[in-house]
């Protein structure tokens, strides 16, 4: 009896947990549990699938792939890579032949349980399993494709190699590669600082050119200004 | 303390959702309201003194407005109560901004002053359902509140309590798409009515000193000819956003001149800034503080280089959709 009601209160925990994971809310330990549970648990599945479709549905974007559930593929592709991973270190050219060897469930538990590897690769997991991500798309790639004229004009892709790493912190400096070459790291770490610091000084100075642009025509200045206090204090 | 949130997150969510469908149409009494609000905060003389919330950060500010009359333009002192000394005093067509840090910068009109819609009905309803959902008190008075719910992901949702006398605002929680509070202003003593001799003459004490003027002209093109549009033009803008006013201004960062246009949908606002580069140390950067979402991209047209920065109360996203859209308008296929 007891046993059963606290088997009963540790699941209404874990549906707590999915639901605070899927609001980002989750800390790393409840998002690990999650993740070790959601593998084995089809009921728990399918309740996130539900969750997410609820979630997708308030606001207000429905998404096509929401019925596809492909954590399985994910949970397949993981265990798949640390097979190869550990087969490459222990058994030199075995490599081919793990790669399609079945792993067993053991293994995969063990590998489950190690931590810094798991912390990784369970968000990586959830995100792509419950879709959390989908909802602000890094538009920049394809919004280029679709809205800019095929002409010789076109913006400079600075960061290409990774789309998503930019940010203030994330600034490339300079016009290409190339002007790098026989640049000491040190020396490219003080442009960028130089090009973080001119960066902030722009927003900065913009954001107090905004203030003034919407408060003059609209004469609601108390918002715009009060928010100038937000870029004061960086 | 974390199933906490999580309860006040879904709590939020339910009252959006709620809302969404109790009252699925937008009644023709919040429309009124959100026009009287606007209407009032040019129109009344006030004083009072509010609070601005935005993550852990707290700041107390103070206002002094004095209303339009036959004689006296309308005046308005915003001073920052907290950290160091920065105050904003707008009177007619010139607005300072003096900071103990960075000294005052002016900035200045021509005849055209640009008139934005910003809290104003007209478009607004076709993209965020307004309702009353009830009375409440702040700052002692009590406040009509009223929802202003996005109809997509590329604006920001507010809730507005407004006095029910006057139509002021006198508090305002922005929200983004997940139901997450951004920000919250919050007044919390608020004086309606004539001011009096001494708090007038704090509206007429200006800075001794200017450090920096910037003078702001009409796109040169765009006063002698209205129809001819700036020379710069944004490829994609979520629906409902107008171009409200289009200037050239000096460079607060640079030697240039820079195109400044304004959007707005009613309720939000963003400005797309368009300069000369040439401190060849060309940066993209995206970045958000608060309810700000600042992006910045770089244009290149031949050799030459353009800073595109796109500052607005609007989420990152459409921010950064819109930064890589600008293109000049002679581009246009």
């Amino acid at each position: 009896m007891s046993e059963k009601s606290s088997q009963n209160s540790a699941r209404e925990h874990l549906k707590e947990s999915l639901s605070v994971s899927l609001d980002g809310q989750a800390s790393e330990l409840e998002l690990r549990r999650v993740i070790d549970s959601i593998g084995k648990d089809d009921d728990l599945r399918a309740l996130a699938g539900r969750y997410q479709l609820i979630g997708e549905t308030l606001r207000g974007n429905s998404s096509k792939f929401a019925n596809v559930d492909i954590s399985r593929g994910v949970m397949n592709a993981i265990e798949q890579e640390e097979a190869d991973n550990t087969g490459a270190q222990n058994v030199s050219g075995a490599k081919g032949s793990s790669a399609i060897s079945p792993v067993s469930g053991r293994f995969f538990e063990d590998v489950w349980a190690s931590l810094g590897k798991v912390a990784v690769a369970a968000s990586v997991a959830f995100a792509i399993v419950v879709g959390v991500r989908n909802s602000n798309p890094s538009p920049d790639l394809q919004v280029l494709a679709e809205n800019e004229p095929v002409t010789l004009t076109q913006p400079v892709q600075l960061a290409q190699s990774g789309h998503n790493d930019y940010g203030a912190l994330g600034i490339r400096a300079g016009y290409n590669s190339r002007q790098h070459d026989g640049i000491t790291p040190e020396q490219l770490a003080y442009a960028q600082s130089l090009a973080d610091r001119a960066t902030r000084e722009r927003f900065h100075a913009y954001a107090l050119q905004h203030a003034e642009l919407s408060a003059m025509g609209s004469g609601q200045s108390i918002l715009s200004f009060a928010r100038l206090t937000s870029f004061d204090n960086q | 303390m974390k199933q906490m949130q999580w309860i006040t997150g879904k709590l939020l969510v339910l009252c959006f959702f709620v809302s969404g469908f109790v009252s699925a149409e937008t009644s023709p009494d919040a429309v009124y309201l959100l026009e009287r609000m606007a209407a009032s905060a040019k129109s009344l003389s006030f004083r009072g003194e509010f609070v601005y919330q935005q993550g852990a950060q707290l700041q107390t500010l103070s206002v002094i407005h004095q209303a339009e009359a036959e004689n006296i333009s309308e005046k308005e002192r915003i001073l920052y109560l907290d950290g160091a000394p920065r105050e904003v005093i707008r009177s007619g067509n010139e607005l300072f901004f003096s900071s103990y840090n960075e000294g005052v910068t002016r900035f200045q009109h021509g005849s055209l002053m640009p008139v934005v819609n910003k809290f104003q009905s007209g478009v607004s309803e076709r993209f965020y359902d307004l309702k009353i959902v009830g009375i409440d008190r702040v700052a002692g008075r009590e406040a009509v509140l009223l929802l202003v719910l996005p109809k997509d992901r590329f604006r920001y949702g507010y809730q507005l309590w407004l006095d029910r006398v006057s139509s002021l605002l006198l508090k305002s929680v922005l929200v983004d798409d997940q139901g997450k509070i951004i920000e919250r202003l919050q007044f919390t003593s608020l004086n309606v009515g004539q001011l009096s001799d001494d708090v007038l003459a704090l509206l007429d004490r200006k800075p001794s000193g200017v450090d920096e003027t910037i003078q702001i002209r009409s796109n040169p093109e765009h006063s002698e000819k209205p129809d001819v549009p700036p020379e710069w033009e944004t490829g994609w803008l979520p629906d409902g956003f107008v171009l409200e006013n289009s200037t050239v201004r000096p460079s607060p960062v640079s030697k240039h001149d820079v195109d400044a246009l304004i959007f707005s949908d009613g309720i939000a606002s963003f400005s797309v800034f368009v300069e000369q580069d040439d401190t060849r140390v060309l940066s993209q950067a995206s970045e958000q503080i608060g309810a700000l979402s600042a992006v910045s991209k770089i244009y290149r047209e031949g050799n030459q280089y353009f800073h595109v920065t796109v500052v607005g109360d609007i989420p990152l996203g459409t921010a950064e959709r819109v930064a890589v859209s600008v293109r000049p308008v002679k581009m246009k296929p």
